[in-house]
């Protein structure tokens, strides 16, 4: 059965493993979801979590397929499920549909979101919570014009 | 010897060699070379890697640079001398179509885990990124095909990547590892410092075998009754000579071969069952199928062994030796993995096994080559047509070289009756490219082999399709007198592509049909002796001549146009539906 999972890569060098980390994805026609990369300056080592969805078995052995690169040092891979499919999500957004007393105002309100930034021409909302949520918002927001979007996952690091 | 100018330094055991002076990049390349105890190199120069070139030239007495006509010959040459000898294939090349040529031998060495270093020069550090001339990113187009590689932009760091790159080349499941070195590392001035590299932190080649994995492997086996052993590449790779016997002999398990791992076993040992995969043998083919115990060592149940996985020995137990532990449970499930090298695993797996009473199970085996041989084999070999077959030639090589050569393959028909007729009689005799089916292979690798191992009697066996793929390499036999057999059996086909068209395209023969020039000519032209046949009666007197030369020969022997290769396993077929006549 697919899932979303997050494949946790720690790496000696990024430069060099990530052509190798990735092509382990696309042959297998793995389409990445979110990547989020932190550098641990202590033990000089990258880890690199990559969220996806697919089957357990296909989740197996891509990662015994990673944790044989030369230069990847470990692997983990986790079911994201409840509170650890948190993710946080960025629009931007057309700054006229964003007035004060705007139905767009009211969105962000009610579904607990933030303005971050706002611009003469773009404003930007986040907005974490567990995927559903974030699908609810998205339809809600999109009528009002969405530029663009980016999303995380949540506790990363 | 190392010269007055480096002194050689022991460090906690291990051996350091370290230079008074500072020398170029390339010449330090050729010296770390020298420590890895290389002394011959495949390649072919040109701009990016011409400092090297020069620093060879100086080491002339101690590596012998084999230059061969095409960077494709190169590599292979080198998986040649590699696979025959165990040792790491080193082959060099320039940058941008140098590297590329590379490319094909790389992957081929990738999927048949051969250990290689291949050196590639790069344009200097602060051209790379603008397209310079004859600058290609060979790190990204490598990546998916070798086992590690790495660009090195400065003197100093050649020795260290250089270390690293034959212990990984090397060590565990071996592979292709690609150095990509800007020119100007290989001019500027460094000190050198050479130190053997002996781990990778984020790399454990050879893991620590589980006594449990080995109890339940045993357990296992005791308990069977049909047991059957399929052995592959990884018994050879891993040196695992007598262990392997011995495990056969002890056990009294019959033991099939994919084709990789022929050879591994010799093909007349009564416990040797024949070979697997779409063109193997009727008996182990089948009997996958009915035994109850599988016991996988050193190999990767490839789709042209397995046919339909669905269908595939579902109802044994799968015992699986393998020292990658990616390739457990990646294609079919293991009930009880070993993971290890199979050298150790098999050593300890024999101390707990006795000999069972397989004779009835045997005799299952017997049956079924008897009707593989009625059907199939007694035509191939006696034929009752004027035509010459692929089979009756081999059969009569294997004959006359007595079992004792090192047989090179191209990939065709002639590779399949190649690898049923020739009868191993020695062990890393048998080099063909099994998991890429690179077309163009032979030549190169035979070339390669006869090299590594001069004493010994190298026939490259082709078809006339994959010959022009690589036949420029004459010149390299000519030029370094290398003395190799050609074989080339002509159909005037790309044969195994027609086969298929012949079953499975309602025989519309698109672009197979070769009209080719003649093979004696240009041979001669190369300065190899060449003869062609098409009689039956010439047939034994030809290869006498052709194997007894002392230089490189040729051999032409024309052969059934529209001949197949039987047995055949249709591709997504299950094993018990192999066809022994079409
Ligand atoms: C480089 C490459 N190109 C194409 C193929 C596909 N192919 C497999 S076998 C074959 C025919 C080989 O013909 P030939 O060398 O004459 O040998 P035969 O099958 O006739 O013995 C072809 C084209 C291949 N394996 N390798």
């Amino acid at each position: 059965m697919r899932a979303q999972f997050t494949i946790s890569v720690t790496s000696t060098s990024l430069s060099q493993s990530l052509n190798r980390i990735f092509g382990a994805f696309s042959r297998r026609r793995i389409n990445i979801q979110g990547i989020h990369t932190t550098f641990n300056e202590l033990e000089e080592m990258y880890n690199t979590d990559i969220l996806i969805v697919e089957d357990a078995s296909v989740v197996n052995k891509l990662a015994a397929h990673l944790r044989k690169q030369i230069d990847v040092l470990d692997v983990s891979h986790e079911w994201q499920e409840g509170a650890n499919n948190e993710e946080i999500v960025q629009y931007k957004v057309p700054k006229r549909n964003f007035d004060k007393g705007s139905k767009a105002e009211k969105l962000v309100k009610q579904y607990q979101a933030k303005v971050l930034s706002v611009d003469n021409e773009t404003a930007i909302i986040e907005k974490s919570g567990v995927r559903s949520e974030n699908e609810a918002f998205l339809s809600a927001l999109g009528p009002l014009g969405v530029f663009e979007f980016t999303k995380m996952r949540h506790n990363i690091g | 010897m190392i010269p007055s100018a480096y002194k050689e330094m022991t460090l906690s055991g291990q051996r350091r060699i370290i230079s008074k002076e500072k020398i170029t990049g390339s010449e330090s390349l050729v010296r770390c070379l020298l420590q890895e105890g290389v002394d011959t190199i495949f390649g072919y120069p040109g701009g990016a890697i011409m400092p090297v070139y020069d620093s060879l030239y100086h080491f002339e007495d101690e590596i012998n640079h084999i230059l061969t006509r095409h960077e494709q010959g190169a590599v292979h040459a080198a998986q040649g001398y590699a696979r025959v000898s165990g040792k790491v294939g080193v082959c060099m090349a320039t940058s941008g179509p140098g590297a590329t040529n590379l490319i094909t031998g790389i992957a081929d060495a990738q999927i048949d885990s051969t250990p290689l270093v291949c050196i590639t020069g790069q344009v200097s550090a602060h051209l790379l990124g603008t397209d310079a001339f004859q600058e290609t990113d060979v790190i990204a187009i490598s990546t998916a095909v070798t086992k590690w590689n790495i660009q090195v932009t400065t003197a100093k760091d050649i020795p260290a990547a250089i270390a690293k790159a034959f212990y990984i080349a090397r060590s565990g499941r071996p592979g292709p590892v690609v150095v990509d070195v800007t020119k100007n590392a290989q001019v500027e001035l460094a000190s050198f410092e050479y130190q053997k590299c002996l781990e990778v932190k984020s790399y454990t080649p050879d893991p620590v075998i589980d006594i449990d994995q080995i109890d339940n492997a045993a357990e296992a086996i005791k308990n069977a009754k049909r047991p059957l052993i399929i052995f592959g590449h990884g018994v050879i790779i891993s040196g695992a000579k007598d262990e392997f016997q011995t495990f056969v002999e002890k056990s009294g398990i019959p033991a099939a071969c994919t084709i990789m791992g022929l050879s591994g076993l010799n093909t007349d040992h009564p416990l040797h069952m024949g070979m697997l995969g779409m063109h193997g043998n009727y008996g182990p083919n089948v009997l996958t199928n009915e035994c109850d115990v599988l016991i996988a060592i050193g190999m990767r149940f490839d789709d042209r062994v397995t046919g339909d996985t669905k269908r595939y020995a579902t109802q044994a137990k799968v015992i699986h030796l393998e020292i990658d532990a990616s390739e457990i449970d990646k294609i079919i499930k293991a009930d009880f993995p070993v993971l290890g090298d199979c050298r150790t695993s098999l050593k300890l797996l024999t101390e707990r096994v006795n000999a069972g009473n397989y004779d009835a199970w045997i005799n299952q085996f017997e049956h079924c080559r008897k009707i593989e041989y009625d059907k199939v084999i007694a035509k191939e070999i006696s034929p009752d047509s004027e035509v010459l077959s692929m089979a009756e030639v081999v059969n009569k090589i294997s004959e006359l070289s007595n079992g004792e050569a090192v047989l090179v393959t191209d990939v065709g028909q002639h590779q399949m009756i190649a690898q049923r007729y020739y009868n191993f009689k020695n062990w890393r005799s048998n080099i063909t490219s099994g998991g890429l089916g690179t077309m163009g292979f032979c030549l190169p690798a035979a070339m390669g082999a006869k090299v590594a191992c001069p004493e010994r009697q190298v026939i490259a066996v082709m078809g006339d399709g994959g010959f022009q793929m690589t036949l420029q390499e004459m010149g390299t036999l000519f030029q370094s007198q290398i003395n190799i057999k050609i074989l080339i059996l002509n159909n005037e086909f790309l044969g195994m592509v027609r086969q298929w068209q012949q079953l499975f395209f309602d025989k519309r023969y698109a672009s197979t049909t070769m009209i080719n020039p003649d093979f004696q000519t240009i041979a001669k032209g190369y300065g190899v002796s060449a003869q062609k046949i098409e009689k039956r009666e010439n047939l034994e007197q030809a290869i006498k001549t052709f194997l007894n030369d002392t230089n490189s020969s040729l051999l032409e022997v024309m052969v059934g146009k529209e001949d197949n290769v039987f047995p055949m396993i249709p591709s997504g077929a299950s094993l018990s539906e192999i066809k022994l006549e079409p």
